[in-house]
């Protein structure tokens, strides 16, 4: 059965076709989540959030686009405005904390390789990790990047082509150890 | 080696060295199917509870709106000769029908501002509200009121057309677009600024405050 019979037994209050539709799709999402947060509790919370925004929002869903990827545009706006709120609350707190503690001027071990990456992902722009977390890591094309974020399939490509820049600059120290 | 080449072979490294970038576990897919379903239980049960007060107030007032078509059609029956020409149509309409047309006229005007000023999508109540002065719209149309008075008359039949467009709105999503084209229609035949004229100042007006 495919997703468009499937929805439709779901509209027709179907509750076992509304559980076929989450166990097709759940992986993914999850996967997404989880890449764009790094935090387990995080990505099941927008995990789960997707899924009640889309079953609420079912009849708006035109059928236009695949079910897929209404439900990844669904499950990528969620999961940044997600982030979008922790980084405000965290922003308060280290605001809080640096008024309250002095520097303790102890300088953090050199990071390997792994980790200077993964510190020069986090500090992407918004819009450079989202597209280079999908394409790169969770094998989105550049056409569902865009139906997903609702951006033209050039700019994604152009955000792919600066994040991966960034990235390599990032790394630029460690050239002896990645680059070919 | 090209650059292009190298550009590739970098790249493909790249993507390696990430792969392990936030490595998702396996889904708790269970435990979370477990928590979607309540949540979805949850929120039928605030819609029902929306719904019973929307309608308890949508009967009274339809009921009271049907009275006083009732009476307005009674009373024109019983009255052999018609009202002058240049008297209001208030004048003549029995008041449970001219309270009735005042509350829907508030409602309808604090409903079609919500609407024209954008702000969070229309949920369940918001709708219910909007096919309720649908409804009432059609009875006012087939009124003594309208009948007599062919302003009201245009300006319900306009409301009709914004309210129709209104209750196709889809519940808890916002779709600029469509808000966009009720507005825009909203504004080319100056419905608002009718609508407004249309209710009366005075008590009337005053005791439907809050109605939406």
């Amino acid at each position: 059965m495919d997703d468009r019979e499937l929805i439709a037994r779901v509209r027709a209050r179907d509750g076992a076709a509304e559980r076929l539709l989450y166990d097709r799709h759940v992986d993914r999402v999850y996967r997404l989540a989880y890449r764009m947060t790094g935090d387990a509790e995080l990505a099941r919370d927008c995990t789960q959030d997707t899924f009640v925004r889309a079953f609420e929002k079912l009849a708006s869903f035109r059928g236009d686009a695949a079910f897929a990827t209404w439900l990844h545009a669904v499950a990528t706006s969620v999961t940044l405005n997600s982030l979008r709120k922790i980084r405000r609350l965290r922003r308060y707190e280290t605001d809080l904390e640096a008024s309250e503690t002095v520097a303790t001027g102890v300088r953090n071990a050199e990071p390997d390789l792994k980790d200077r990456l993964r510190q020069a992902i986090d500090a992407l722009p918004e819009g450079y990790r989202t597209v280079f977390v999908m394409h790169e890591l969770e094998g989105y094309t550049h056409e569902e990047i865009g139906a997903a974020l609702g951006v033209e399939v050039g700019t994604s490509k152009a955000q792919l082509s600066r994040a991966r820049a960034r990235l390599r600059e990032a790394l630029a120290d460690f050239a002896g150890e990645w680059v070919p | 080696m090209t650059f292009d080449d190298r550009d590739d072979l970098l790249d493909e490294r790249l993507r390696e060295l990430a792969s392990d970038y936030h490595q998702p576990p396996e889904p708790p897919r269970e435990a979370m199917w477990a928590a979607i379903a309540a949540r979805r239980e949850d929120l039928r049960h605030v819609r029902v509870q929306r719904l019973r007060r929307a309608g308890t107030w949508g009967l009274a007032a339809a009921a009271l709106l049907v009275l006083g078509v009732a009476l307005g059609r009674w009373s024109a029956t019983r009255t052999p000769t018609a009202p002058p020409v240049d008297a209001p149509a208030a004048a003549v309409a029995p008041a449970p029908l001219q309270f009735a047309a005042t509350q829907y006229l508030t409602r309808t005007e604090t409903l079609l501002t919500a609407v024209r000023s954008g702000g969070p999508p229309p949920d369940d109540q918001f709708l219910a509200t909007a096919r309720e002065l649908l409804m009432m719209t059609r009875l006012l149309l087939d009124s003594p009121l309208a009948v007599d008075d062919p302003a009201l008359r245009d300006l319900l039949s306009d409301l009709e057309l914004v309210l129709a467009q209104v209750v196709q709105l889809a519940p808890a999503t916002s779709d600029p677009d469509e808000v966009d084209l009720i507005t825009e229609g909203m504004n080319a035949r100056g419905v608002l600024a009718r609508l407004r004229r249309a209710i009366p100042s005075g008590p009337a007006a005053l005791s439907t405050q809050g109605a939406l």
